[in-house]
């Protein structure tokens, strides 16, 4: 994408949404399933991934497992029951901001 | 294609010469670029991808400290509140008043002073106890720090202490005052770092098993 500042404040929607469908994903993977997502559109750096994970994590919507993955250790990253709370919530406010900005640009086409 | 045992040791002694020591800071790095470098389609030497990956990880730690730290004060704060309202916890702030009617009723201002400080002091050493013992396991552990950034806030009490010396001299009620909620802080303090701590043996000691 080209202005990344477009989608920087829907990032932690975005990774909370990720783990609401997918359980639990290790933090690599966050950034190849967005990219996969967006059709490569989207392309979450690791300088944005984990500061926004540690937030999340801090606020106590995210919970780390650490297991054995081939040679080595891996964190993964699942929701909390508050993070699954907060995902319903951020979702329907991301819609929001959405439908708004798409009334705001072309009122013709909002989403209904 | 799966990284080998010898390029994860490779990463991880890379890591080591880049000053990141602590080893729950190296997984999370580390697994990520083994991740990424599994990933890349071009031949590319193992020591040329570390080297464009060195800013990230330089940048990595202090954000990490950052935003534990403040986690661990909110769940300080957050534990505090629940004294107040949760049924099970409201016998923490219902003792801190008996102890108080005691020293109020049955002391002497001598030993209600010696009481005052032994009570301030007592739970600040604890935990520094736990932190620093020899045989811990915590110095190579970034998260075990935050057992010390926990007790941060209620040391502010202490650091007051001398400011507010002339004004709880002269009015009981501010002495009591300031008296509960250095208390109700080291008290919480203490119980966050006993949570945390047993959560940490129990993540880490998968680390340090391997």
């Amino acid at each position: 994408m080209g202005n990344s500042k477009l989608y920087k404040g829907s990032l932690n929607t975005i990774i909370l949404k990720l783990l609401d469908e997918e359980g639990k994903m290790y933090g690599y993977e966050i950034t190849q399933k967005v990219k996969e997502l967006s059709k490569g559109e989207l392309n979450i750096t690791e300088g944005a991934l984990y500061p926004a994970l540690h937030k999340l994590e801090a606020e106590g919507l995210l919970d780390v497992e650490v297991a054995k993955v081939d040679n080595r250790l891996r964190k993964y990253y699942k929701l909390t029951k508050q993070g699954e709370k907060e995902t319903v919530n951020r979702l329907a406010e991301l819609e929001d901001f959405i439908r708004s900005m798409q009334q705001l640009v072309n009122p013709d086409w909002s989403i209904q | 294609m799966a990284i080998s045992k010898e390029e994860v040791i490779y990463i991880d002694n890379y890591l080591k010469f880049l000053g990141v020591k602590y080893m729950d800071i190296r997984l999370e790095i580390l697994d990520h670029l083994a991740s990424e470098f599994e990933n890349i389609q071009e031949p590319t030497s193992l020591g040329d991808f570390l080297r464009t990956k060195r800013s990230f990880v330089k940048r990595y730690e202090n954000q990490w400290q950052k935003a534990k730290h403040w986690a661990h004060q909110r769940a300080l704060i957050k534990r505090i509140i629940g004294y107040f309202y949760k049924p099970n916890q409201l016998f923490i702030p219902i003792c801190i008043g008996i102890f108080f009617g005691f020293n109020a009723t049955l002391l002497p201002k001598s030993l209600i002073a010696i009481s005052f400080c032994i009570s301030l002091i007592v739970p600040q050493c604890i935990h520094f106890y736990i932190y620093y013992k020899p045989e811990g396991i915590y110095k190579n552990i970034q998260s075990a720090k935050y057992i010390l950034s926990i007790m941060a806030l209620p040391s502010i009490f202490m650091y007051l202490m001398g400011i507010m010396a002339p004004i709880i001299k002269e009015s009981p009620t501010v002495f009591y005052a300031y008296w509960f909620f250095a208390m109700v802080f080291n008290i919480a303090g203490l119980q966050e770092v006993m949570t945390l701590k047993r959560q940490i043996v129990k993540t880490y000691s998968k680390l340090i098993s391997n």
